[in-house]
């Protein structure tokens, strides 16, 4: 019964000032806006990052200790090892010979060819093959025509293009995996790619190690230590941003709330008189700022998923997870600050004399 | 039987004293005036009474509570139990109309009720005023719904600061007369401070200050 009173009159006091109320809860808003999208951001920036940085390639080699091949059924559990593996291609080695040059050659996936320049088309067929930027003075085949691999043994092939990676590679040959197994005559493949968590590195290269002692890992440190790099400048600038809004949101809502407050001192000191206790009077106030927080923080959680989907489909190009547990910081957050901020100047008004505010002092 | 005792009272506020060492008793029932020129100790004086402010040296007892021994929140139930207050500036609260101000004074004492709210300020003759905020009213009005809200928790002493300073005195006399029917009605404590010579007339006694001391303690007798 006297928590409906409360209400009642918490309702009228609100809506007296609606105007400062509606600043409150935008001061809120702002800021819980800001730190939503910052989290929302960071705690899927991982797998943001994770899926730009496989486009740079694998960060840990397999290989047959001896040098040999790895059998199929081998490469696919190498590439199962773990979950930490976010990605992996298989690659054949090995060397053709062409008007009686040798020349290197890998087999590969064609899905997997990315980060390459092609001039003419990805081949299709067994039969098709791509040829390094480097190749194209020495072999002087226009892309689109046939020409002969003599060995290790004699197959008709179409130049289907060529390529540019701005590696070694260019002075190869690339050609579907299954097509050099063919040409080659084996049935596995010379070393297993792995992208792997940076954050999980040396744990999986110690999986493959002890589940496959006949292989052997090189892992891409650089590859490895250059995502951590990145990862970790990122979330500190996030953690500093979040710090530098929030700070300012308090001294503004602080600025606010004390305002309130002090427009509000004849009334405080009236309750005071009519015989309600500090706490009866901090009761009004809190309850009113963490309206206003909470408010303030349910939009400011609306926008922030908002920023944060428009900033990953600009810098990712895909939808950024939304995480439930953020609804709850966001509200709590919300709540904090506006309750906060409003602390201090109410535990000021406490400590005034009824008698002089009520002079009017 | 003195339901206040005001001992040794003294306030100083830096190098300016307000009270010098005051010392007077209140019998129950007792109309009370306080009257004394603007910085003669008379509204410090009610305050301190009333508990909304401190005295620097001395004590207040009433009905028998030593007022200095009690923390804040007990001075609050003090309050609320015991004490009316009705000041020179309505101080009413701005966005509650004439009953709600009066309930908010039945919040803190316990839970509101509007009925009994409404009656009260039927008594002091707003009957016809009751949803009308502060703003919409008269100063005199106002006035009558403080006396309302002063009295609705039936408090055994009504401190009254200059009650009538800011009303003409068709008004002062219309506020006095409620004021006395009330009291005749009620049978609480009066203790009104006023500069106005009028006013201090319609009590049973007048406390004349001056300097922070009590001068003159007459018995007017009515």
């Amino acid at each position: 019964m006297k928590n409906s009173w409360f209400f009642y009159f918490l309702k009228k006091a609100i809506r007296q000032r609606f105007s400062r109320f509606i600043i409150s809860a935008a001061a809120v808003m702002l800021t819980v806006s800001v730190v939503t999208a910052l989290m929302t951001l960071s705690l899927g920036i991982r797998e943001k990052m994770g899926q730009v940085l496989r486009q740079y390639g694998a960060n840990m080699i397999v290989t047959d200790a001896s040098g040999g091949i790895i059998d199929m059924e081998t490469a696919r559990a190498v590439a199962d090892v773990s979950d930490a593996v976010r990605d992996r291609s298989f690659q054949l080695y090995g060397t053709v010979s062409v008007e009686d040059r040798q020349i290197e050659i890998i087999g590969m996936e064609m899905e997997k060819l990315s980060g390459y320049r092609i001039d003419g088309a990805v081949p299709r067929g067994d039969d098709e093959v791509l040829a390094g930027v480097g190749l194209r003075d020495v072999l002087k085949i226009p892309k689109g025509n046939e020409f002969s691999f003599e060995e290790p043994r004699r197959v008709r092939m179409r130049l289907s293009g060529y390529f540019e990676k701005g590696a070694d590679e260019d002075s190869m040959l690339i050609m579907p995996l299954d097509g050099l197994q063919g040409v080659m005559g084996v049935e596995g493949v010379s070393a297993v790619l792995l992208n792997v968590d940076s954050r999980f590195l040396e744990d999986v290269e110690r999986a493959v190690v002890t589940a496959f002692p006949a292989l052997q890992v090189r892992t891409l440190r650089q590859v490895a230590v250059a995502e951590r790099k990145v990862l970790a400048k990122i979330q500190l600038l996030m953690i500093i941003v979040t710090a530098v809004v929030l700070f300012s949101s308090v001294i503004a809502l602080g600025s606010t709330m004390g305002a309130n407050v002090l427009e509000r001192m004849e009334e405080i000191g009236l309750m005071k008189a009519i015989g309600a206790t500090p706490g009866d009077i901090r009761k009004f106030f809190m309850a009113e700022a963490a309206l206003a927080g909470l408010s303030g923080a349910l939009c400011g959680y609306g926008m922030g998923i908002l920023i944060a989907e428009l900033v990953s489909r600009t810098a990712f190009h895909s939808w950024v997870p939304v995480s439930f547990i953020v609804v709850f910081l966001a509200i709590t957050l919300g709540m904090s600050i506006a309750v906060l901020s409003t602390m201090l100047p109410v535990r000021d008004a406490m400590n005034v004399i009824p008698a002089r505010i009520l002079r009017g002092e | 039987m003195s339901i206040i005792q005001a001992r040794n009272l003294s306030k100083s506020y830096d190098t300016t004293s307000a009270l010098r060492g005051v010392d007077f008793d209140v019998a129950e029932g007792q109309w009370v005036s306080v009257i004394g020129p603007s910085g003669s100790g008379k509204s410090t004086l009610l305050n301190i009474l009333g508990a909304l402010d401190t005295p620097t040296e001395g004590e207040v007892i009433i009905d028998g509570t030593v007022m200095n021994e009690l923390g804040e929140d007990a001075l609050a139930r003090f309050r609320r139990e015991t004490i009316g207050f009705i000041f020179q500036h309505s101080h009413l609260i701005p966005y509650l109309d004439a009953t709600e101000n009066v309930m908010i004074a039945q919040y803190f004492h316990s839970i509101p009720d509007r009925e009994e709210a409404e009656e009260a300020l039927r008594r002091v003759g707003l009957g016809h005023r009751l949803h009308h905020r502060p703003s919409q009213l008269s100063g005199g009005e106002q006035q009558r719904v403080c006396i309302a809200r002063a009295l609705i928790n039936n408090p055994a002493i009504l401190l009254a600061d200059e009650p009538t300073g800011n009303l003409d005195r068709a008004n002062t006399k219309n506020v006095l007369e409620l004021l006395r029917e009330l009291y005749r009605q009620e049978q609480f404590t009066i203790i009104l401070v006023t500069h106005d010579p009028y006013v201090s007339e319609w009590a049973d006694r007048i406390l004349s200050m001056e300097d922070g001391r009590i001068i003159k303690d007459e018995n007017v007798g009515k």
